[in-house]
């Protein structure tokens, strides 16, 4: 009876066997997952197909059981055991396994000695086109609303292409014109010192980005090209936006050449600044100022009236011994600008008001080159840059209201330079520096105004010529560098100025013929200690000077010494610490030096000073950095005092309608605390990253206005988030928030603070791989005074297609809600300056995108 | 004409390979592993994986391998080693971590068309060794507890392996039988798995789709094929004596007493059945 029962039992069980076959080919599939699940939905047991696509499994019973078949590239297939015969055929047809992509693989960003590495890939969204919007979401990496970028709070010191300096300091050409897909990873190099010949000895705090392109763009051109073309409502008529961009990254040679235009208000200064350019020492700067008014917190997308183009090609050969760049640019900017203004100065004697309702044009033609050898080896570097940059500039203005007139200006400057340096390393431990520069420029301006039907022409010649010669040597033993360099810099400046029919009202010469030369002679001795993980240097510059003005003030002989002192600890590879602190005397700015009026606009004039001053300034700052790549956390934070004592003050006086700006023998003290914060952090769950940044700033000064001592003290905080992310395949979102107060005393009294809060946020959705739509908007609260606020809201929308991988289609519409004003108050030192401004109305945009 | 036919067969038949070769998904795993002081290891380990085949290998140590695969390669990464040395050398300070190396040497290769897995190590820096094992070791108790991983509902299996008894957690919703490390034969891919204590295991941080070529090990003909338990006990005896080792291989080196650590036998392997 036993012996039955157990021959039933056994007789139960079930043989689930079968095959599971490829439906289109009718191969056995290997490696599907079969389960057989119960009534209740559980695994009940399961096995995967063989090599003959086969599986076979044992079970007491198959009642309300189902059989599944799945496997990647294949529809699941469920059959009901109910009432079906083994063994089974199971076919499977092509199709989707839908992966949910929270997929983070790879480091994010990872960590090699001083080299961080960020995944791009990982950063990038749908909705990024250039590997600067990605960029800006790298947690510890930071991109200014110009294009200059800085690494922990300080701006990097190079911009590689795969190890090569293409662009220098134009790098908001890669930055805006390279794809992001183009690049694989973003390698930051801390402590990048970019002179091999001086790595080890001398201590570099900054750090230089290096793009690590895919292969797939590597050893070949690759272009992109944009057309687009569309309608606005203001002003009213067709737009465009077009780019060509073309890129080669060879062995031995390096080419980026592209080709901008629009007039919707794209800004595309970013891409032909040099944020490298060191400080013309010629000096010279424009006495003329009719620039239109700038514009408050609002991007320059809604309030830029343009037609700008933009040429540049920059090509590099790596020869036998070093390496040889020609970047060569031409930009044309045509902006038009209307603005209703009201300026108000705040006098003791009650507020005197002046209203003028503008309308300009400027026109900006620049043309520059740069051609530059440089040998960058371990014992030798030579580098030579000839560099020339020609501008012609000119603004017309027509003004109506309180003094109805017209100006124009022209405004041309041309500038040449060249450098040269060499450093050789002996020894590996003797270093000799010879440093030549030469720089020639030539600004001259012109200032035509018309009012009362009366003719101003204002002109102006102004060129100056600088030279600096120097050598140095250096030494290192076991960490300590010890250097000296001497040189000779030589300056010649002449400035004519001629104003005709001044003015009745205003007193004073009307005539300047200037020249402004010095000779210095200068030691600077340096002590850079450098062990393990402490860096302390110690400069200590002397330097004579000889000045010379051509009777116009009596000449002078000066001795000026600057010490500045800086120690960096870096305890380990998260933490760094710097210490900075400096003293010194300084020449006032030779361009001051003029006794007679010169018009800078139809109402502001300036008289320079009659004497020549020196000033003093102290400062000391601590800068903190903190890094931990595998959480992704980057923090940095700053605080700066300077000090500086002027014995010369700028004072204003009104004449009539006019203004004069003219400089008194008075002790001005300026006192300056800044501080700021940033943390970053990446968020991996959602693919994303946020950051956190806040500053302070006090500014204390003495200004002397109607022959009273006013003592002004602006006061100003601020604090900002972003965060974004991309925690569903189907969708992403970036958004960011920026709150700041100032406000202004003068003589203990203060004005109220007044705030201004920028909200952005950017949503995109990705119904199907190949369409895309965002939606994205700016909100601006600013407080015009106290307790009265100005709100904006602006909305925008895109849709693309990407028909292909390389052809893609896109609709915008931008400021949806066709906002076409936007009214603002400013306060400068004694005014205040309310302005009411156009903005772009509502455009539509239609445009292409093809890419290679 | 015979050779033709044979030689457009083998064509196919290395297309057909090819194609199979492709992977489906890419999984990236943390693995949970403590040093004998109890700092956490941080080791990092990528999955390629199809429904036939799969490789887990750490990215880095792959790269490294490949270079040096070949003798070219092999120079330019001791030039390159070379150079970390140096800049560290004139900095005054040396830091062997931070020299461009390989931490994580494992490699486990798995065939589901002849059900076996292949595992590549290194014992110590210099003995490259490989062993197989067959599928059938490995056997899973499926539960009913689930959790999410990464967005994926998750099941609970569990299975006594070679030593430790271990928890896993996979998804039926990718059909792919594979996991970390050995695991693999659950219905569906495995996203995190550890031991009853938490001191071993991999977790999944990543999950991609991938079309990568699921290569096999680079320079796998210097490894040399020895028993698994005899691996083990050669590392567990590197790991106990490192002088005697090196001195067995006729390198002397002398060290004072007080460097020597007497513990030895607090932290084992993730396989314990080998004593």
């Amino acid at each position: 009876m036993l012996f039955v029962a157990v021959a039933a039992i056994a007789s139960a069980q079930v043989n689930v066997t079968g095959k599971v076959i490829d439906k289109e080919n009718d191969e056995p599939l290997v490696g599907a997952s079969v389960i057989v699940k119960g009534a209740d939905g559980k695994i009940k047991k399961f096995a995967s197909s063989k090599s003959d696509g086969g599986f076979f499994m044992t079970m007491p019973s198959v009642n309300g059981c189902r059989l599944e078949v799945t496997m990647m590239s294949f529809a699941k297939q469920s059959v009901p055991l109910d009432s079906v015969d083994f063994p089974l055929t199971v076919y499977m047809e092509p199709g989707t396994t839908l992966l949910k992509e929270v997929a983070v693989k790879a480091d994010r960003i990872r960590e090699q000695g001083d080299t961080i590495t960020y995944n791009v890939g990982s950063f990038a969204q749908q909705q990024d086109r250039s590997i600067g919007d990605v960029l800006k979401r790298m947690p510890g990496i930071d991109v200014a609303n110009n294009g200059k970028i800085q690494y922990q709070g300080e701006d990097i010191n190079k911009f590689y292409i795969e190890g090569s300096d293409l662009l220098g300091g134009k790098y908001g050409i890669a930055t805006n014109g390279i794809s992001h897909d183009d690049v694989g990873a973003v390698e930051v190099m801390e402590n990048h010192q970019p002179m091999q010949v001086l790595s080890g000895i001398s201590f570099s705090d900054k750090a230089a980005i290096n793009l690590k392109l895919k292969n797939k763009a590597k050893a070949t051109w690759t272009f992109h090209g944009d057309a687009g073309g569309g309608y606005s409502w203001q002003p009213e008529g067709a737009i465009w936006d077009g780019e060509l961009f073309a890129m080669a990254v060879m062995p031995g040679f390096q080419n980026i050449t592209t080709l901008r235009t629009n007039n919707t208000g794209e800004n595309l200064s970013s891409s032909s600044t040099d944020f490298f350019a060191d400080r013309r020492q010629t000096g010279l700067s424009q006495y003329v100022g009719i620039g239109l008014p700038g514009v408050l917190s609002l991007s320059d997308k809604r309030t830029l009236f343009n037609r700008s183009l933009l040429v540049s090609t920059n090509s590099l050969w790596k020869l036998k011994n070093g390496e040889f760049k020609a970047n060569i640019d031409y930009s044309f900017n045509r902006v038009t600008a209307e603005a209703s203004n009201i300026t108000t100065y705040f006098l003791d004697e009650g507020n005197r008001i002046i209203t003028e309702n503008r309308s300009g044009t400027e026109h900006t033609h620049s043309l520059s080159g740069k051609f530059i050898y440089e040998l960058n080896q371990k014992t030798a570097f030579i580098n030579n840059t000839i560099q020339t940059n020609i501008d012609w500039n000119d603004v017309s203005f027509a003004t109506t209201g309180s003094i109805p007139n017209g100006q124009s200006a022209d405004l041309p400057d041309y500038y040449v330079s060249n450098k040269f340096k060499m450093i050789k390393r002996f020894k590996g431990k003797h270093l000799v520096t010879f440093q030549s520069l030469n720089e020639w420029e030539s600004l001259p301006q012109t200032l035509n105004l018309d009012m009362n039907g009366e003719q101003f022409r204002q002109q102006i010649s102004d060129h100056a010529f600088y030279t600096h010669e120097s050598a140095a040597y250096a030494f290192n033993i076991k960490g300590v560098t010890l250097s000296l360099e001497g040189g000779i810099k030589g300056y010649l400046r002449s400035m004519d100025s001629q104003l005709p029919n001044l003015p009745q009202e205003l007193p004073g010469l009307t005539e300047n013929v200037i020249n402004t030369n010095y000779l210095t002679v200068y030691a600077t001795p340096k002590f850079e200690y450098w062990v393990r993980r402490v860096n302390l240097s110690l400069n200590l510059p002397v330097s004579y000077a000889h000045y010379t003005f051509d009777k116009a003030i009596a000449n002078r002989d000066e001795v000026y010494f600057s010490p500045s002192l800086s120690f960096n600890w870096k305890p380990n590879n998260r933490f760094s610490g710097t210490l900075r602190g400096g003293l010194g005397r300084s020449p006032m700015n030779l361009n001051l030096i003029h006794p007679g009026l010169i018009m800078t606009n139809y109402r502001t004039l300036k008289s320079g000073v009659d004497n020549f001053y020196t000033s003093s300034s102290q400062n000391v700052s601590a800068s903190v950095s903190y890094k931990h790549t595998r959480h992704g956390l980057f923090a940095n934070g700053m605080v700066m005092h300077s000090w500086s004592h002027i014995p010369y003050t700028m004072a204003q006086q009104l004449f009539g309608d006019y203004v004069v700006y003219s400089y008194a023998d008075a002790k001005n003290d300026d006192r300056m605390l800044m501080a700021m914060g940033n943390i970053g952090k990446t968020l991996d769950f959602m693919r994303g990253s946020c950051n956190v940044n806040g500053s302070f700033s006090r500014n204390e000064s003495h200004l002397l206005s109607q022959r009273q001592l006013v003592n002004s003290v602006s006061t100003g905080w601020s604090v900002g988030g972003k965060i974004n992310g991309n925690p569903c395949r189907w969708f992403s979102f970036d958004y960011r928030i920026d709150y700041s107060d100032n406000r202004l005393s003068m003589n203990g009294i203060s004005e109220s603070w007044l705030s201004t809060m920028e909200n952005e946020i950017s949503l995109t959705f990705i119904p199907h791989r190949k369409w895309q739509w965002t939606v994205s908007g700016e909100h601006y609260r600013n407080e015009l005074n106290e307790h009265n606020y100005k709100n904006v809201v602006m909305l925008d929308t895109k849709l693309t297609f990407q028909l292909n991988k390389k052809i893609e289609f896109a609709a915008s519409l931008t400021n949806i809600l066709n906002k076409r004003s936007y009214n603002y108050t400013t306060y400068s030192q004694l005014s205040s300056f309310e302005s009411r401004r156009q903005l772009r109305g509502r455009q539509f945009l239609f445009s292409i995108t093809l890419r290679k | 004409m015979n050779k033709l036919i044979t030689s457009i067969f083998l064509c196919l038949v290395a297309i057909a390979a090819i194609a199979q070769n492709k992977a489906d998904i890419e999984v990236s795993y943390s693995e949970i592993s403590f040093y004998e002081n109890g700092v956490e290891r941080g080791n990092k380990y990528h999955l390629l994986a199809n429904a036939g085949q799969s490789k887990f290998f750490n990215p880095r140590t792959e790269e490294i391998d490949s270079l040096t695969s070949t003798p070219e390669g092999l120079a330019s990464f001791k030039k390159t080693q070379e150079a970390a040395f140096q800049a560290m050398i004139a900095q005054g300070s040396i830091d062997v971590k931070k020299l461009p190396r390989k931490k994580e040497t494992l490699y486990v290769v798995k065939s589901a068309s002849d059900s076996t897995m292949t595992v590549y190590d290194m014992i110590g820096s210099d003995e490259p060794v490989y062993y197989t094992e067959p599928y059938s070791e490995m056997v899973w108790e499926i539960g009913d507890s689930t959790k999410t991983v990464l967005g994926y509902e998750c099941i609970q299996a569990d299975t006594d392996y070679h030593g430790r008894h271990w928890t896993a957690w996979f998804t039926p919703d990718i059909p792919i039988q594979d996991g970390p490390w050995k695991f693999h034969g659950l219905p569906g891919l495995i996203l995190d798995v550890r031991t009853g204590e938490g001191k071993y295991g991999y977790v999944a941080d990543g999950i991609e789709k991938s079309e990568k070529a699921i290569n096999g090990v680079y320079g796998s003909d210097k490894y040399e094929k020895r028993k698994r338990k005899a691996i083990l006990r050669a590392m567990r005896a590197m790991r106990d004596n490192p002088m005697g080792h090196l001195k067995a291989k006729g390198i002397d080196v002398e060290i004072s007493p007080e460097n020597l650590s007497n513990k030895t036998s607090t932290g084992d392997f993730i396989e314990t059945d080998y004593r």
